[in-house]
């Protein structure tokens, strides 16, 4: 297995434990391989290392959630996940420990964060490299691409579905909505 | 297909209603089997790609479902029992469809120029050499690939070719439009003869009948079966949508056939009124190849390692499909209300599906999951 195949399994298994969400959900999304990137780009790829490390199983796992360094990074990747949206990381947080700052600030432009999954050169950054434009400004908070919108977890953990997209057939708004794995307060609800 | 009106026409290979609804089950066999097929290839495709191939394989699904319902007002009509839930009614992929005297296999893969390939075997017209060739004897003389599934005991479908003649598994009919004009041919015969005795073959619960206010943006008009007439526009509308009237591209209704939506993927044009057959001069089709998740050609259970999370996700979604032919046959079977549901259910086998195509297969470099819609003994 590749280096980089074998950090997006770690930073997936990582994220399911982060999200109670299983990784077969999160590989699901579609949204993995540019959910890292995103992290690499914003946060650097040392400190998502330094997070997975602490991370790993064990009594100390759950701590990276109140580490000082790790923490803020370990709830955006959360926060990403459950949204689609990068959030800013606090700038006092950034100066100190350093996350990377952007050469080429490039317009974002709708309609071009689609995922390609080649490989391209090494002199672009994990965003390009995934047929992505940079952010211009390094602080911004802002929606990964159109599918991440669509891909939150958040609609599932609500039993919606994000509006203005995947939409759920006429009139299924009229039944309670179906949770995974929770049966309701009146049995099972919806229509399965 | 012209009605006969003034002379009696012969019998043909139906004679008798039961032979007829055995015919119609394997139609509505037939119909569903594509929707597993072209269902993969659609999301297998990556999302906010290939919006070109999106469109022409949602369209020609979406069309397989509404065959699918006309073959089942078809037999509701002529009394029958639409039962999709029968053991053996999905069958295991790959599955096999006749091409003329031989078969050729349909497989569960996801979009690719092979795909391509056999989506245009799956729509082709096909006409008989000559009338009386409808049903021919099976080859033995199968493709090297053919033969080699049937060497393996795992890829052997469990109920043999599609498109066999009822009662006779060594024969077949020559191509499905010829499947079809059988049955056209067996219900103007029947109803002949029960007109003769004072009788009509359509005596089915009308109220079994998906009418349009069921059945809305599904890929054309659906037809209510209780006569003859209405019988005959609802098989040849199955027939056409697929590979066009009367060797033209379009069908009865001006839409353009599977086969020539497909031919633009193929061709890389998009065709334009009033272009010939094969020569589109339409805008060019955009297609990026690359952009697919590599699913596992015709994935099993087998393949998925016992205990883990993507065997549970491959067995949930198994479970869900059967849950959803099953809410087909109650809405088949006089509830057709419940097809307003079933749509909800669609979007879920959708993300179901979709789901699958995105996980890597474990321990298998470059391949991902896919639905194996196995869904005998798969209980809701």
């Amino acid at each position: 297995m590749s280096g980089h195949a074998d950090l997006l399994d770690r930073f997936v298994a990582f994220s399911a434990e982060a999200t109670a969400f299983s990784a077969v959900d999160l590989w699901g999304t579609g949204q993995a391989a540019s959910y890292l990137a995103t992290v690499q780009e914003e946060a650097g790829d040392q400190i998502l290392r330094d997070l997975l490390e602490a991370a790993r199983p064990g009594p100390a796992g759950d701590q990276v959630f109140t580490d000082e360094k790790l923490g803020p990074l370990a709830r955006n990747i959360v926060k990403l996940w459950y949204s689609g949206v990068w959030y800013e990381l606090p700038p006092q947080w950034a100066a100190r420990f350093g996350a990377p700052v952007k050469a080429v600030p490039a317009q974002r432009r709708p309609g071009q964060h689609g995922v390609a999954g080649h490989s391209l050169p090494d002199s672009k950054g994990p965003l390009e490299q995934q047929g992505r434009q940079r952010t211009p400004a390094r602080c911004a908070s802002y929606v990964v691409s159109a599918a991440a919108y669509t891909e939150g977890l958040l609609w599932r953990a609500i039993g919606a579905h994000p509006s203005g997209a995947k939409a759920p057939g006429y009139g299924s708004w009229a039944v309670p909505p179906e949770i995974d794995g929770y049966e309701g307060d009146h049995g099972k609800g919806g229509s399965r | 297909m012209t009605l006969p009106t003034t002379r009696d026409i012969a019998p043909g290979d139906i004679t008798t209603i039961e032979e007829l609804q055995d015919y119609l089950y394997r139609g509505m066999q037939l119909e569903h089997a594509t929707i597993p097929v072209y269902l993969t290839a659609l999301y297998s495709l990556h999302p906010e790609t290939n919006a070109d191939a999106w469109h022409i394989l949602r369209v020609i699904a979406i069309e397989e479902m509404l065959h699918l319902t006309l073959a089942a007002n078809v037999m509701n009509a002529v009394g029958g029992q639409p039962d999709l839930t029968k053991k053996g009614f999905v069958p295991t992929y790959p599955a096999r469809l006749p091409d003329g005297e031989t078969d050729f296999l349909v497989p569960l893969q996801p979009f690719s120029e092979d795909a391509v390939h056999t989506f245009l075997q799956i729509e082709r017209p096909r006409k008989a050499p000559e009338p009386g060739k409808r049903i021919v004897a099976r080859s033995r003389a199968h493709d090297p690939e053919v033969l080699q599934a049937d060497q393996h005991l795992d890829h052997r479908p469990v109920i043999g070719p599609l498109l066999t003649v009822p009662g006779r598994p060594e024969e077949q009919f020559y191509s499905i439009g010829e499947f079809y004009e059988e049955i056209i041919h067996g219900v103007t015969y029947l109803e002949q003869e029960y007109r003769k005795q004072g009788k009509t073959l359509f005596t089915g619960d009308p109220s079994r009948q998906v009418t349009p206010e069921y059945y809305y943006s599904g890929g054309g008009e659906i037809v209510a079966v209780t006569d003859l007439e209405s019988c005959v526009k609802a098989l040849q509308l199955i027939a056409e949508q697929g590979e066009g009237l009367g060797g033209g591209i379009y069908d009865g209704e001006g839409e353009l056939a599977h086969y020539y939506r497909f031919q633009q993927l193929k061709i890389g044009r998009f065709y334009l009124p009033p272009d010939e057959p094969d020569r589109p001069t339409g805008p060019p089709v955009t297609i990026d190849w690359a952009a697919v998740y590599p699913v596992k050609k015709n994935p099993r259970m087998r393949d998925y390692p016992q205990g883990s999370q993507l065997r549970a996700a491959a067995e949930e979604f198994n479970k869900e499909y059967a849950a959803f032919l099953g809410m087909l046959t109650r809405a088949y079977t006089g509830q057709p209300q419940l097809l307003l549901e079933a749509v909800w259910q669609m979007f879920h086998v959708r993300d179901g599906i979709v789901r699958l195509v995105r996980n890597p297969l474990p321990g298998r470099d470059g391949v991902n999951a896919g639905p194996t819609f196995e869904v005998d003994g798969a209980t809701p």
